[in-house]
């Protein structure tokens, strides 16, 4: 398995209150290779998020260095970083983040806007994507006409509409009850079934046991589960 | 790879339409005050000038369609006369109402209420000799008896303009007036005339009497001194050039003037109701401003999760500025098209109500709707800079 991410030596630190810096995420070392799926698990506070938003290039490390596909993330500069999120990254958020004024197609479409494709061609791949994720039915609905369980669906499609590399989500389940959880996670799997790797931040012990590889972080300190 | 400029413009028109109208209330309280701000400035403008155009209306009815045609100078200064003939042809143009002539009054005539008056007291007044006619051209009223025609045109019979009789004391007709040792019977006295002045101040002889009571200045009197043209209210610049030519057909200078020049005047007018106009638009143009910019601030850190996540979509920091800016001037362009609506009906509606011509100047509404646009992008360029400055992590914390 090539690898698609790769951490070495990764530190993250913070501004504490005093001025201090604040060491979020001690020195990490590891490799997300091509297909392959993610759980990250920890409590609260330790570290989850911080670690998904420099996989997910949103953060900068504050030393070591990230590569995505051989390449030097902090080397790339705002508007390479911003491209390669736009065409080959995609993110689900805990709170869906959907934009509440505009339908599930044109939620789904904000997946597209910042790469080089025609409005035509991203409606067409909209509507497969919310075809893809049991929505075909409700694509001109908006939000607010949504179930939670839809909702994230709708920002399911909105990453799968890339056809990403990979795809991070943070806590994807966290804002749903455990039946709709379990089938959103099985929506993203059966998504990385199509060649996308796969990140899942979740604290839920059922929900990581599902994935092949896990890691466990506490304090800062990423551990392999195996 | 870039995207094509087309679907660029289509992507941030729309997502700042979006933004835009995604609540409709706030939208319109945002656009509100540019809406005033533009409606003050057409509307008031709109009504300065239809007020212009009334007064305009009256200028006209005062005289402004009254050209008085003279002898024209060469290019040597030396005067050439008017042909006899430029009565007729000026007469025949077809914008022209009526003509009236007057000859070139005998040289050093003085004017006195009689003989026992000293020579030395001279009164300033002037003679003019007159064809039949004349003085209806200048839209002259008889305050008292009647005018020079063809039955008594060859009579020592005089008219006095308003002023000439009262410097003469002369206040009825039927009284005598001496006239270079000649007695003549006053036979009408003038009401003011404001359209032609020099009337008022002058004794109006007939053209037969004047050049047979003077044989030796016969042909210096029969050169015409003025020629009153009334012509219909139009456009008195290529008016005047029609007189002109056909008052010398060969081509010789002439003089052709407004008799009053009342163009100024109607220039200087209202000019400080559309400079008030002007400024009230500003002053309500920039509170506008400041309310979009403050909307944008608040919609800004509203809407911290929605940068997060465009960014996580790959928006560059520019894509959010450009939004953000795109959107506070759309706000605006949406409050600047109500605001032209709204002043215009308003400029219309008062123009009807005081039965004014309307005139509202409809090249300067997409300036004043340009204007609100650019005090959008002003307005919104601060809070779209705090948009964009935003790290994607800090923004999709923030919800």
């Amino acid at each position: 398995m090539t690898a698609l991410l790769m951490l070495d030596g990764v530190t993250k630190a913070f501004t504490g209150r005093d001025g201090s810096p604040l060491e979020i995420l001690h020195s990490t070392t590891l490799t997300i290779g091509h297909g392959e799926r993610v759980a990250i698990v920890g409590p609260s506070g330790s570290g989850k998020s911080t670690l998904l938003s420099l996989l997910g290039t949103l953060d900068m490390p504050t030393s070591g260095t990230l590569s995505y596909d051989g390449s030097d993330v902090a080397a790339m500069g705002e508007k390479r970083r911003s491209e390669l999120r736009a065409a080959r990254i995609g993110f689900v958020f805990q709170q869906f983040h959907l934009i509440a004024t505009v339908s599930a197609l044109e939620n789904v479409m904000t997946g597209l806007q910042y790469t080089t494709l025609p409005r035509g061609a991203r409606r067409e791949r909209a509507t497969e994507a919310l075809e893809q994720v049991g929505l075909g039915e409700r694509i001109f609905h908006k939000p607010s006409q949504l179930s939670g369980g839809e909702q994230q669906r709708v920002a399911i499609a909105r990453a799968l509409v890339k056809q990403p590399d990979i795809i991070f989500a943070d806590e994807p389940t966290g804002a749903l009850d455990t039946d709709t959880g379990h089938a959103i996670i099985e929506l993203l799997m059966g998504a990385a079934d199509q060649g996308a790797s796969l990140v899942v931040v979740t604290h839920d012990p059922s929900i990581a046991a599902r994935f092949p590889r896990r890691l466990h972080i506490q304090d800062g300190v990423v551990t392999e589960l195996g | 790879m870039r995207k094509p400029f087309v679907t660029r413009l289509a992507d941030l028109l729309h997502t700042a339409w979006i933004g835009a109208t995604g609540r409709v209330s706030r939208t319109i309280l945002a656009s509100l005050g540019i809406a005033l701000g533009v409606a003050a400035y057409v509307a008031l403008s709109g009504i300065a000038a239809s007020n212009q155009a009334a007064l305009l209306a009256q200028l006209d009815a005062l005289g402004a369609n009254l050209q008085v045609v003279a002898p024209g100078q060469d290019a040597t200064g030396q005067s050439v006369p008017l042909p006899a003939y430029a009565p007729d042809t000026i007469a025949r143009q077809p914008d022209v109402e009526q003509v009236g002539v007057f000859l070139t009054p005998p040289k050093d005539a003085q004017v006195f209420k009689n003989e026992l008056v000293p020579k030395t007291n001279g009164n300033a007044l002037a003679v003019s000799v007159m064809k039949p006619g004349a003085l209806q051209a200048v839209d002259a009223t008889f305050g008292q008896g009647h005018g020079i025609n063809t039955h008594n045109e060859s009579l020592p019979v005089a008219v006095l303009g308003s002023e000439a009789a009262y410097r003469l004391g002369v206040n009825q007709p039927g009284d005598r007036i001496l006239i270079d040792n000649e007695w003549y019977g006053v036979i009408g006295i003038l009401e003011a005339t404001p359209q032609a002045q020099s009337i008022n101040s002058s004794v109006i002889i007939g053209a037969k009497w004047a050049i047979n009571h003077y044989p030796d200045q016969k042909e210096s009197i029969q050169q015409i001194s003025q020629i009153y043209v009334r012509t219909k209210p139009g456009n008195a610049e290529s008016l005047r050039r029609i007189i002109a030519h056909a008052a010398n057909l060969s081509g010789g200078n002439v003089s052709v003037a407004a008799s009053a020049n009342l163009s100024q005047a109607r220039n200087a007018t209202n000019d400080s109701l559309t400079t008030l106009g002007l400024m009230i638009g500003a002053i309500a143009l920039a509170v506008g401003g400041m309310s979009i910019a403050n909307m944008m601030i608040v919609t800004v850190m509203e809407r911290r999760g929605e940068i997060g996540l465009r960014r996580a979509l790959g928006a560059t920091p520019g894509n959010i500025r450009m939004q953000f800016v795109t959107e506070a001037a759309l706000l605006s362009a949406i409050g600047g098209l109500a605001g032209v609506v709204i002043g215009a009906a308003t400029a219309i509606s008062v123009a009807v109500n005081a039965s004014q011509p309307l005139t509202l100047d409809w090249t300067g509404l997409p300036a004043a709707w340009g204007a609100a646009v650019l005090v959008g992008i002003i307005a919104g360029f601060y809070p779209a800079s705090r948009a964009a400055r935003l790290t994607p992590t800090e923004a999709l914390r923030g919800e």
